[in-house]
């Protein structure tokens, strides 16, 4: 289903009609399963639908004059259930994102600074570049930075902003690190060299800062040896996927649970600690909808003695986005602002009702978002978020 | 006149700002330790008010002209520079101010001379003046000679006290000749921005209350305290969601970056997102019933204990002391 590359490469809004992504389009039957899929698509002046029939016309930079794409969490929802398989999402929505936000009389503060953050610093929250590799410190296990042993190394593991930074990353990124370690993985980190991968917001909004960090995470990968790339996070896996691939990027990467399932006979005798927890799985967008990875975040969960995994109303195709996609991580205030409920406290409350203790994720921005959803909701004392990579953990402690 | 200190007064609606006595008070303090002499630069529309209040310079260069009201950083640069020119002026010194930003640099340009923007602090050291500026947004200080005491320097407002440059006496007024400048610019109208909720980055106290208050009702225990400690309250995100407080009160990642010299934080367990909002406050103070909760460790005094049982004694007990 994801586009071929070679398609869209170049391609504006001006010349989509001489792309086969634009003959597709010009397909649209006009159902409008894109627009009541999408999970704001009620709070849209221009839900995907339009856009697609103003496009028809010769119209859609009327689109540009609303916010309707800033409403875009980039969940794929729309794309994804498209019976004419438009790729809404990776190609025409981009591009009138795009529009949208040189058009935009005021950039809402909070993205504007997210994205000066990732040109200034290469992270979103305007960090140290140097802290980078700060929590490498407080693991258990020794990990290698290659910047200072740059011999070659079989597995990358691509840590991100958030891992990185974020004090609940860091613990994803401690448990990870315990993980790879305990498999005997031969892996290293790029250390204070890395930079924001530049998915999430910045491919949307901002083409010419997405190159940017495109050009430097390239260059760095071009300086070592490494047969593959894991990552935590599933927007970094997007980005290398599908944008890096439009500028030559050839390796190979896999998310770190479908990269801990090829390696699950030598985990599982490992996980000796019976947790017995109730166990929801919120399938993240780019992870599920939009790689597949539906199975193996549930296999790996089902491998832990004692978990009981309840499914929420919404799951695998369904799932609904926890709001932090598109650049919605940065744009919470905007959205209260226009009356919208943000989708982690929509979606929590799906999480809520299994009666599950512990929500898992498999995506770094779901833990601080779904923490405070909880909060939000008064039910912080009752259930915890926790990477799946947390409980794998807990269940290798003796 | 040799050694002479010229500032350029800043007044707004009617009033002299601040910073212009924070000038003139340094300003005063330069002059004498080298028997130099302290000139003030008034441009502006009926600024003959103005003059009485400036008392403590040994002269004032006006300028009364319609066209000069709020006039750009251009033409204020152009009546500086034919003052220093005529007059021989070493040091000027401008405000760090929106209103006198751009003047420096044009100065600068036009005469040749050194310019010092972010000062601190200005002392003499022996014969020379020594300027301290801050570098960085204030992380690196820098001390910097004025080479043959000539230069431009900008005083970061805050840095002088002003009092020091109040004194109402009647000095000498020059005039300025306007003939050879030529005025592209000028104001036409001031624009009030719509009044709004107080502006949470400009208080020097905080008192920001969390979840941890459990209801709207309690929020008087924080107005209580800010009765006593002067200052203005807010809070962390799940307060705002919850309708107690506008958003313009929200501290973090998605509400305001704030500084103050004092942050309560009340019931607010400090979520990296939070924390993202307050951590660079001058001194933070902590209430909090969890021992473990994340604000103890950017806190620099905590109480562990119920902040509905602690506020009220803290606000008796301040209100006790101050009398």
């Amino acid at each position: 289903m994801i586009v071929e590359l070679d398609a869209i490469r170049g391609v504006s809004l001006d010349t989509i009609y001489d792309s086969p992504e634009g003959k597709l389009i010009q397909t649209c039957i006009q159902c409008g399963t894109c627009s009541g899929t999408c999970p704001y698509g009620e709070y849209m002046e221009y839900p995907p639908r339009r856009i697609i029939k103003l496009l028809q016309h010769g119209l859609v930079d009327k689109v540009f004059d609303t916010d309707s794409m800033l409403k875009c969490v980039n969940c794929y929802a729309c794309m994804m259930k498209c019976p004419r398989e438009i790729h809404l999402t990776e190609v025409l929505l981009q591009l009138v994102k795009e529009q949208t936000v040189i058009k935009l009389p005021v950039v809402p503060p909070e993205l504007q600074k997210a994205l000066e953050n990732n040109y200034r610093y290469g992270n979103p929250m305007g960090e140290s570049g140097r802290k980078r590799a700060n929590w490498v410190q407080t693991s258990s296990v020794p990990i290698r930075i290659l910047s200072q042993n740059p011999e070659p190394v079989d597995v990358l593991w691509f840590v991100e902003s958030y891992p990185a930074f974020h004090p609940r990353g860091q613990d994803t990124c401690r448990a990870i690190a315990k993980i790879l370690n305990a498999l005997g993985v031969d892996f290293a980190i790029l250390g204070n060299e890395e930079k924001s991968a530049g998915e999430c917001g910045l491919l949307s909004w901002e083409s010419g800062l997405a190159e940017a960090l495109v050009d430097y995470n390239m260059a760095i990968f071009s300086k070592y040896k490494f047969n593959r790339i894991i990552t935590s996070d599933p927007h970094a896996l997007d980005a290398f996927n599908f944008r890096y691939r439009m500028y030559g990027f050839k390796g190979s990467i896999t998310h770190i649970v479908p990269f801990i399932i090829e390696n699950i006979d030598k985990l599982k005798p490992m996980l000796h600690k019976t947790l017995g927890y109730s166990v929801t799985y919120h399938d993240s967008c780019c992870l599920g909808r939009h790689n597949g990875y539906y199975d193996e975040p549930r296999a790996l969960l089902k491998a832990i003695p004692g978990i009981k995994l309840i499914e929420m109303v919404h799951n695998r195709i369904n799932t609904l986005c926890c709001g932090g996609g598109g650049g919605g991580m940065w744009l919470d205030t905007y959205f209260k602002s226009q009356n919208m409920e943000r989708l982690s406290d929509r979606r929590i409350k799906e999480a809520i009702d299994t009666g599950a203790d512990v929500l898992a994720v498999a995506c770094p921005y779901e833990i601080p978002r779904f923490e405070d959803a909880l909060k939000v909701a008064g039910y912080d004392k009752k259930m915890v978020v926790r990477d799946i990579m947390e409980l794998v953990s807990e269940a290798m402690e003796d | 006149m040799n050694n002479s200190i010229l500032i350029l007064i800043e007044h707004l609606k009617d009033a002299i700002a601040d910073i212009s006595f924070e000038m003139l008070g340094i300003g005063r303090k330069i002059a004498d330790s080298f028997n130099g002499s302290l000139h003030a630069v008034v441009l502006g529309k009926d600024i003959n008010k103005f003059l009485p209040e400036l008392g403590i310079a040994d002269s004032i260069f006006v300028a009364d002209d319609e066209k000069l009201e709020m006039a750009s950083p251009e033409t204020i640069a152009d009546i500086i520079k034919s003052i220093i020119e005529i007059k021989g002026i070493s040091i000027t010194i401008l405000g760090g101010t929106n209103t006198a930003a751009g003047v420096g640099p044009i100065l600068s340009s036009k005469l040749k001379l050194p310019y010092l923007n972010f000062c601190k602090n200005i002392r003499v050291e022996g014969d020379n003046i020594i300027v301290t500026n801050q570098l960085f947004g204030g992380k690196i200080l820098s001390d910097v000679k004025l080479d043959g005491m000539k230069g431009i320097i900008s005083v970061n407002p805050g840095s002088f006290p002003s009092d020091a440059g109040k004194a109402s006496k009647v000095v000498p007024v020059v005039e300025i000749d306007l003939s050879q400048i030529k005025i592209k610019n000028y104001f036409k109208k001031y624009i009030e921005p719509e009044a709004g909720d107080v502006d949470i980055t400009k208080e020097n106290v905080l008192v920001s209350v969390g979840r941890g208050i459990e209801n709207a009702d309690n929020l008087s225990l924080a107005e209580d305290l800010i009765g006593v400690l002067g200052g203005a309250i807010s809070a962390s995100r799940p307060v705002i969601d919850q309708g107690w407080l506008p958003l313009s009160r929200q501290v973090g990642k998605s509400g305001m970056t704030v500084k103050p010299k004092l942050y309560f934080a009340l019931g607010i367990s400090g979520a990296p997102e939070h924390v993202e909002g307050m951590k660079d406050s001058d001194c933070i103070v902590a209430i909090n019933k969890d021992p473990a909760a994340p604000i103890f460790n950017v806190a620099h005094y905590g109480v562990c204990g119920d902040l509905l049982e602690i506020v009220p004694s803290l606000t008796e007990k301040l209100k006790a002391k101050k009398g």
